[in-house]
């Protein structure tokens, strides 16, 4: 072990250690791509939500009459929407079903079979119920 | 074992070096490949949504200022303010704002045939004036393409027209007295293109029926 100590050459456990550590560190790298395209379709669901629960807002109060109750359909499979409507509770003393129109909270949600991708809540005023 | 110094290395080490080296570069290159091609679909994949994207805010902005246009209407009667089929949908609004040109355009959304037997979805526009003779141009009439590659697409309208009371969803859209409560637009793409059409509804703002004289 001594004397020709500088031209020893690798033994073979080092080699397989150094293999071991490129291939973890190819791993994580081969990791980043493909998660990186995962969160791509998750950005274009996300971004398809979005114009989709749009599109169903304006649906509302035209297609879908603005009165109290929940409305709900799916675009395919995995798209679900919900439109949910609630006659809005305001604080103070003058409400404004006082001039004979009654204020709606329209909340639409456009969701997978996990979780909601995009939940969109707006007011509008509609006849009294 | 004692070596002499000047010795080589033997067949067989060489033959472990270089497949260890081959190994080695296989690895590498294909990681490098997978992550060229993971790159460049994922940039594909962005686009083409933003181009959906993108052409869906257009239509949108232009198609929900449609209510500016209702003053405009009672000037000129022989001006249709709104007509729409399934294949075009021709109406005045104005530019959006951050184009920064005053006043109002008639515009044109069409779907028109283009190559391979697919559509092309097309926007016109061209300065609104009541006095405007039909079939002349100026500098600031335009035309371009939005979407191309459209195996079908159709407007169809929402609304109640005068005689019938009930609001139904219509083929067409011309001299109602009132525009549509609602636009949309179905759009199919070919079977091999990855680009989808969400679904798309535009209610066009107008004075709110609870408001009246």
């Amino acid at each position: 072990m001594t004397g020709r100590a500088e031209n020893r050459g690798f033994t073979l456990l080092e080699v397989l250690i150094a293999f071991a550590i490129l291939a973890v560190s190819l791993g994580a790298i081969f990791q980043a791509f493909s998660s990186g395209l995962t969160q791509i379709s998750r950005a274009e669901r996300a971004a398809t939500a979005a114009l989709q629960a749009r599109s169903l807002m304006a649906e509302v109060g035209t297609v879908i009459p603005l009165a109290a109750g929940e409305t709900s359909g799916s675009f395919d499979d995995e798209i679900q929407w919900r439109i949910d409507i609630a006659p809005y509770e305001e604080g103070g003393e003058v409400g404004i079903q006082d001039f004979g129109v009654t204020l709606y909270e329209v909340k639409v949600v456009v969701s997978d079979d996990k979780r909601d991708i995009v939940s969109l809540k707006t007011l509008r005023l509609g006849e009294p119920p | 074992m004692t070596r002499d110094p000047e010795a080589g290395f033997t067949l067989v080490e060489l033959l472990v070096a270089l497949t260890l080296v081959g190994l080695m570069s296989v690895a590498i290159f294909g990681g490098l490949r997978f992550g060229t091609r993971t790159w460049e679909a994922g940039t594909q994949r962005s686009e083409e949504l933003n181009e959906v994207v993108l052409v869906q805010d257009l239509m949108r902005r232009h198609l929900v200022q449609l209510a500016a246009v209702d003053q405009v209407r009672r000037r000129s009667e022989e001006h249709p303010i709104f007509v729409g089929d399934g294949q075009s949908v021709s109406f005045v609004a104005p530019l959006s704002a951050h184009v920064g040109l005053d006043g109002l355009y008639q515009f044109e959304l069409a779907l028109e045939d283009g190559e391979d037997r697919e559509q092309n979805l097309i926007i016109r526009w061209q300065l609104y004036r009541a006095d405007r003779v039909p079939g002349t141009t100026s500098e600031l009439d335009g035309e371009r393409v939005l979407l191309e590659g459209i195996s079908e697409g159709e407007f169809s309208y929402f609304g109640a027209s005068e005689r019938r009371d009930e609001p139904a969803w219509r083929e067409t859209w011309s001299e109602q007295a009132q525009l549509p409560a609602l636009i949309a637009l179905e759009v199919a793409f070919p079977e091999d293109d990855r680009r989808k059409w969400p679904f798309f509804r535009v209610a066009p703002q107008r004075v709110p029926a609870l408001v009246r004289p």
